[in-house]
């Protein structure tokens, strides 16, 4: 079953008197359970791509079906909503909240969601910050921790929704290429364990031993699929 | 507490330099807020509880001749019932006679203009307290103002005795007019020399009211205005006045007497030509000339009682009546005119212009006028005239000046009466409040811009440096309306602490600021209560403001979280600087 339907999506910035297209229609089809990297050279559209299927924009033209639904047929408050029970995002500048140590900083989604009892918050979350192995950081601030620490609270946080879809924009990116690893062994574990789909976005080559799925992109087109 | 709320809190004190300098700029603004309102409201506190009050009265009953300069209520006792029947007794604080003339005092070799002004306090207590409260003592003892071997002790400010140069037990002498319109000079005697606590007063010699009155050439019975001091006189006084003004209306003038032994009615009708011409189609003549039976010094007797008298047209006779305060008085009429006895008015009848009897009517008061005499049902009741004329409510001072103007060219010797609030009477120094208001109002508009351009700034720094995080929130579910929400918490929050700040800044400041003691005798005394400053904080009005000043915020703060939260989750997080 596919998680991610894409078909004909095309996507222009208008910049100034002339017309970016960064997507120039763009198949794409991710079963569950999947672990894909995008790839291709800077300018190519990875992140214009990953934004609209973590549905933080939308299409110029063409259709994006996640989970089933349609987003172009979505008011903001739908896809707010969607986002937050479907997806979450890790991004490539961590982008933690500064005022919120590490715990608060996990269990933000789920209070968002107004919906789990304090107890089985506690529980998901220390699990979670367990499993990214940052037990003695848990009452630390984001100011206080490494790069590659703050993109473990960054992962835990966004897993704790169970999301059927996990987004990363370069993850590793800003990370030296040991903590890079650590940190993609930790998704690639997460998504044996949970069996969440990954969607990761690189232009590291280094980074793609650790993909399941590979799509090529250039241009604004899929160019190769592996 | 909720995440929204939470979040708001920690992102106040993450920026605390910026946050704190809001802070202190709204608690500022607050604080003067605060000691303005306070300041104003204590100060119209003064006005109305001591300086109108006291100069004035909250509610005058006057009662005097149309042209006529002083205040002659001719029946003390039963325009005080009257009072006392119309006005609760716990809603009356005092009810004085206003004593008071100008004149010209003459001191050890220098002349200046004063005012006398007689002031008794009743009890024991309340002179003590009236002393103490009132004054601030120089020199003398203020125990001989009720002196018997005294003639006419007098306290003088410290100013009014430099400039008549005179000392402790000196004399001035003062001319003075009475109520008669005669003048005559007294010699008062300085007891004490002292400054009332507010130098409005200082013009004046306070000394006895019964004195005063004596000196004035009231009788006892007699009284000068009638100034009620009310307890709250802002909710109850043009209340009072309507209802006072209601049970004020005079009696028609009936008063049963006798002429040579001969029981008789004495009726007065008014002098215009409306009564006039119903008397001329009602009346029958059988002597003498109606023309001048009506006239102004018309009078005119019924055929029955001149039948039995032998009255003819031209003849002197006496009419009798007993007084209420004076025993028998004799009124000396001459007849003009004999009418056919009319079965509205009575047989032994005696039928008077107003004007021939509404003097000595003042001076020797009957001791019951019988108004049951001609029912008010008759068709002969309307033009019987009154024993006064209640003058109609007048709303401003100006209305007030014209309808005194008006009844200055009336020429009667009837009474008026008339009823002023402060709003009337007073309503120069009662303008001072809306000075006093003005002041506060901009003490708002202080704080209005203060809000307005710090928040506004504030929000927009913080809104500019947390694009990146909005867009974070949105990405990962926040909705538009809580990323909203949490800007307005926060500045709310914000606002909040710093007027409670602002608060109880401002009550030190207060409590401070009243402490100082002023030895000033110059105008600006006025605004002081016992040489301080006088404050009144209304936590009413203050709770008002802080509600309106939250609101405010709120509006303010809501368009630009409002803006920040429409910002869609890429740009957002695409938002770089
Ligand atoms: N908001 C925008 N306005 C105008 N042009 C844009 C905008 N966002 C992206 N583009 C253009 O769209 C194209 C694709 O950009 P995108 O960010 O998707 O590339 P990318 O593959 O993620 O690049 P990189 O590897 O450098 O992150 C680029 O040519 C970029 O200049
Ligand atoms: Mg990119």
């Amino acid at each position: 079953m596919n998680v991610i339907e894409i078909t004909g999506v095309k996507k222009n910035y208008p910049l100034g008197t002339t017309t970016v297209h960064a997507l120039r229609g763009v198949d794409l089809q991710v079963a569950k359970g999947s672990f894909l990297s995008i790839i291709g050279p800077s300018g190519s559209g990875k992140t214009t791509l990953l934004n609209i299927i973590g549905c933080i924009d939308s299409p110029s033209a063409g259709s994006a079906k996640i989970q089933g639904h349609e987003i172009t047929a979505l008011n903001d408050r739908q896809i707010t909503d969607l986002r937050l029970h479907k997806i979450g995002f890790i991004f490539q500048t961590f982008n933690l909240i500064p005022v919120l140590n590490v715990r608060e900083n996990v269990e933000f989604p789920l209070l968002l969601m107004r919906k789990y009892s304090k107890k089985e918050i506690d529980t998901r979350v220390e699990k979670l910050i367990k499993g990214v192995g940052l037990s003695e950081y848990i009452a630390h601030k984001p100011a206080e921790l490494s790069g590659g620490q703050r993109q473990r609270v960054a992962i835990a946080r966004a897993l704790v929704t169970n999301p059927d879809i996990v987004l990363a924009d370069e993850p590793t990116a800003n990370l030296d290429s040991e903590t890079s690893e650590a940190i993609l062994q930790l998704m690639r574990d997460l998504n044996e364990t949970e069996k969440t789909t990954f969607i990761f976005s690189t232009h590291d080559p280094e980074v793609l031993k650790y993909a399941k799925n590979i799509v090529k992109i250039k241009d604004g087109l899929i160019v190769g699929q592996e | 507490m909720g995440l929204i709320t939470m979040l708001s809190i920690r992102n106040l004190l993450r920026q605390k330099k910026r946050n704190i300098l809001l802070g202190i700029g709204i608690a500022f603004g607050m604080m003067i807020l605060v000691i303005a309102n306070s300041f104003s409201h204590g100060m119209v506190d003064v006005l109305i509880n001591d300086v109108v009050s006291h100069a004035f009265g909250h509610l005058v009953v006057n009662g005097k001749p149309a042209n006529s300069y002083y205040s002659t209520i001719r029946d003390k006792e039963r325009i005080m019932k009257i009072i006392h029947e119309s006005i609760p007794k716990e809603e009356i604080v005092t009810i004085e006679e206003s004593l008071g003339m100008f004149g010209r005092a003459i001191g050890n070799g220098e002349a200046d203009n004063v005012v006398v002004v007689g002031v008794k306090p009743e009890t024991d207590n309340d002179q003590a307290d009236f002393f103490e409260e009132f004054f601030t003592l120089v020199e003398g003892d203020f125990s001989n103002y009720f002196s018997k071997e005294i003639e006419y002790p007098v306290i003088i400010s410290e100013e009014k005795a430099k400039s008549l140069k005179v000392k402790i037990n000196d004399t001035i002498r003062v001319r003075l007019p009475m109520i008669t319109g005669q003048m005559q000079a007294v010699k008062l005697t300085v007891i004490a020399i002292a400054n009332a606590n507010n130098s409005f007063m200082n013009i004046i010699l306070f000394m006895e009211a019964d004195r005063v009155k004596k000196l004035l050439g009231y009788k006892p019975w007699e009284s000068a205005d009638l100034q009620i001091t009310l307890k709250d006189p802002k909710k109850t006084a043009k209340k009072y006045a309507e209802i006072l003004h209601s049970k004020l209306n005079p009696e028609v003038i009936s008063i049963s007497g006798q002429v040579a032994e001969e029981p008789a009615f004495l009726l007065a009708f008014q002098n215009n030509s409306a009564a006039k011409n119903v008397l001329k189609k009602n009346l029958k003549l059988t002597q003498g000339d109606l023309e001048k039976g009506l006239a102004k010094k018309g009078v005119m007797v019924s055929n029955i009682l001149a039948q039995k008298l032998g009255l003819q047209p031209g003849s002197k006779f006496i009419y009798q009546y007993e007084t209420k305060f004076r025993g028998l008085r004799e009124e000396k009429l001459t007849v003009d005119a004999i009418y056919q006895s009319h079965s509205a008015l009575g047989q032994n009848v005696v039928l008077v212009n107003e004007e021939v009897i509404h003097e000595n009517l003042n001076r020797y008061l009957p001791k019951t006028l019988d108004s049951t005499l001609v029912a008010s049902s008759n068709s002969l009741h309307s033009i019987l005239a009154t024993e006064w004329k209640l003058l109609e409510r007048s709303d401003n001072v100006d209305a007030l000046k014209k309808k005194y103007k008006t009844e200055k060219k009336r020429k009667s010797k009837q009474n008026n009466f008339d009823l002023i609030t402060m709003y009337e009477g007073a309503s120069q120094i009662l303008q001072m409040e809306y000075v006093l208001n003005m002041i506060t109002g901009i003490a708002v508009l202080v704080l209005f811009f203060i809000i307005l351009v710090g928040v506004i700034n504030t929000l927009r720094m913080t809104i500019k440096e947390r694009t990146r995080e909005i867009g974070t929130v949105r990405a990962i579910g926040m909705q538009k309306k809580d990323v909203r929400n949490m800007f307005i918490i926060e500045t709310l929050i914000l606002t909040a602490l710093s007027c409670i700040a602002g608060v109880v800044l401002g009550m030190g400041v207060i409590k401070g600021l009243s402490l100082i003691e002023f030895n000033t005798t110059n105008f600006l005394s006025v605004i002081l209560k016992n040489k301080h400053l006088y404050f009144k904080p209304s936590i009413m009005i203050l709770s008002s403001y802080f509600l309106f000043i939250m609101m405010l915020t709120g509006i303010i703060t809501y368009f630009p979280a409002r803006k920040a939260a429409k910002l869609t989750a890429v740009e957002a997080l695409r938002h770089y600087e």
